[in-house]
């Protein structure tokens, strides 16, 4: 017995030679005077570092804070992704001109109408400018060429034709930011007129027919709400120890995440949510 | 009855020598320190495990006056998160009253996870019992644990990483006497204990979608058209730029990785 310890005792203290002093507990004032060092030389680098972090958010479970360019270079990808952003259809409008004249002392009619037609408009910009209070301010642009089909009759003679159609509408557009549902924030376009310049240049039979015109839109038709999310989890699928002794050290059960008291504002630039979450079983 | 010979004393001690170094073979010095607490008195114990909490508040406090010395500033990311204190307690409840298990004869029940957020760490305190079935035996334990934060498989993660483990044992009838022996046995056990503690789960969602909903305007004025648009989905990933504790909060900082849009 005792030749089998002696190996045992030679290993034990040659583990323990090094593991340094891991056995030898400092004394209890060894390890007092050492918190306490630890301590003050914390408490020095705690006032530097609370006087650095004193602008960062709290006062609730999560604040989020996205800057608005990070969004705009979301936005960025919408607008390079094609030129076919919006379409149009034309629908028949009758007359899309009409004059009243005499030829040889006889009175006609001219006129000409849009039978038909499509054109493509490229979103061209979209971006957050600006921030006031609850509301960010967005540019918008938009410009699109396609041909329409029109038809008339120009001193009693009917004709058709295939002229150019351009449209292009630049306007800023301020939203409204609010708390949706849930952690999300919803953008919803304040009630404004923007004007979509119309240019369709149609020459009939000789006639020339410059229809320049500048058609009344509401921001609020022109776009819908938005709802942006924050990139957090409505749902945790949470890892718990397993109940039962097998293969799996761990279980899965779900969490759901509701959000309450949320609010938005905007900062500098930056769209904030604060909120509270709160977890429920399944 | 013959007293035991000495032999039989060495073999004991060494016994034991082997049941305390072997934690050390398993997870290094660094975690056991503790469970050589079994023969130092209590007090000597708790300003130990005072002393190396401080140590480790005071070497977060460190990294983290070097990190803001930097010239790029917290939270200049394309989206961060501050989560409170409270929200990460909330989050660390749900592992209050579970049970697991470390071997078929050994079960744990967490009782309690409180985390508290200082300039720099997060230190996680857990209260649990470890019971060995097989010679029933109780080992109430008192954790402290640092947060490392982590990325896996999508999820953001906050691992128990423990540095304090202050075990006390309760044993009943003749196993009272071994107690010692038992108390490093179930050591060697809980030296591997944070491969089993589960991670504290934050709810951020790194595969995301803006969705950009259809649109349709009738226009009858001037000329009569039908304005549409497609619905269209911005989708982006985002990639943890960094994450700061400082009192009371955690920071998350993310920022875009890749965007594209789905029609």
């Amino acid at each position: 017995m005792r030749t089998l310890s002696a190996p045992f005792l030679c290993i034990a203290a040659a583990l323990l030679a090094g593991c340094g002093s891991s056995l030898d507990l400092p004394s209890a004032e060894e390890s007092r005077a050492s918190a306490a060092d630890h301590r003050t030389r914390t408490a020095a680098l705690d006032s530097s570092i609370n006087a650095a972090a004193a602008g960062l958010p709290g006062g609730a479970d999560i604040v989020s804070r996205t800057r608005l360019s990070a969004v705009n270079r979301l936005l960025d990808r919408v607008t390079a992704a094609g030129t076919k952003d919006v379409h149009v259809e034309f629908l028949a409008t009758r007359p899309l001109w009409r004059e009243e004249t005499t030829v040889l002392g006889i009175p006609v009619v001219n006129h000409i109408d849009i039978e038909s037609g499509r054109l493509d408009i490229d979103l061209k910009r979209f971006r957050f400018t600006g921030t006031d209070a609850n509301t960010l301010t967005a540019e918008i642009e938009i410009e699109g060429e396609g041909r329409a089909a029109v038809s008339g009759r120009y001193a009693g003679v009917p004709a058709s034709a295939s002229p150019t159609a351009r449209f292009y509408l630049r306007d800023s557009i301020r939203f409204v930011i609010a708390a949706a549902d849930s952690d999300a924030v919803r953008l919803t376009p304040l009630p404004k007129t923007v004007m979509l310049k119309t240019k369709v240049s149609v020459s009939l039979l000789g006639w020339n027919v410059p229809y320049d015109r500048e058609i009344p839109l509401s921001s609020t038709d022109l776009i819908r709400p938005v709802v942006v999310p924050s990139a957090l989890r409505s749902e945790i699928v949470f890892p718990l120890p397993a109940a039962q002794y097998g293969e799996q050290r761990l279980e899965y059960v779900r969490r759901f995440i509701s959000f309450t008291r949320s609010s938005v504002r905007t900062v500098n630039g930056v769209l904030e949510y604060r909120g509270t979450i709160d977890l429920t079983k399944e | 009855m013959r007293p035991p010979s000495f032999s039989f004393f060495i073999f004991l001690f060494s016994m034991r020598l082997l049941f305390l170094i072997s934690p050390f073979l398993l997870s290094g010095c660094f975690l056991v320190r503790p469970f050589a607490g079994a023969d130092v008195d209590q007090e000597q114990l708790r300003a130990a495990r005072e002393a190396k909490v401080a140590e480790v508040r005071l070497q977060g406090a460190e990294r983290l006056a070097r990190r803001l010395a930097q010239p790029d500033p917290v939270g200049n990311a394309d989206l961060t998160f501050y989560f409170s204190e409270a929200l990460l307690n909330k989050t660390a409840a749900q592992l209050d009253g579970s049970t697991g298990w470390l071997d078929s004869l050994t079960s744990y029940n967490i009782r309690s996870v409180r985390v508290k957020l200082y300039n720099g760490s997060a230190i996680a305190t857990i209260s649990m019992a470890a019971f060995q079935h097989e010679y029933d035996v109780d080992v109430d334990l008192l954790m402290d644990c640092l947060l490392t934060f982590a990325v896996d498989s999508g999820r953001f993660y906050a691992r128990l990483e423990p540095f304090n483990i202050v075990p006390t044992v309760k044993a009943s009838g003749v196993i009272a006497s071994m107690e010692g022996i038992i108390q490093d046995i179930l050591s060697i056990k809980l030296s591997t204990l944070n491969d089993y503690l589960p991670p504290i789960q934050f709810p951020v969602d790194f595969q995301n979608r803006f969705p950009v909903p259809a649109n349709r305007i009738e226009v009858r004025s001037g000329i009569n058209m039908d304005i549409t648009t497609p619905a269209q989905q911005v989708l982006y990933s985002l990639a943890v730029k960094e994450a700061l504790i400082v009192t009371g909060k955690v920071v998350v900082a993310l920022n875009v990785k890749h965007a594209g849009v789905e029609r």
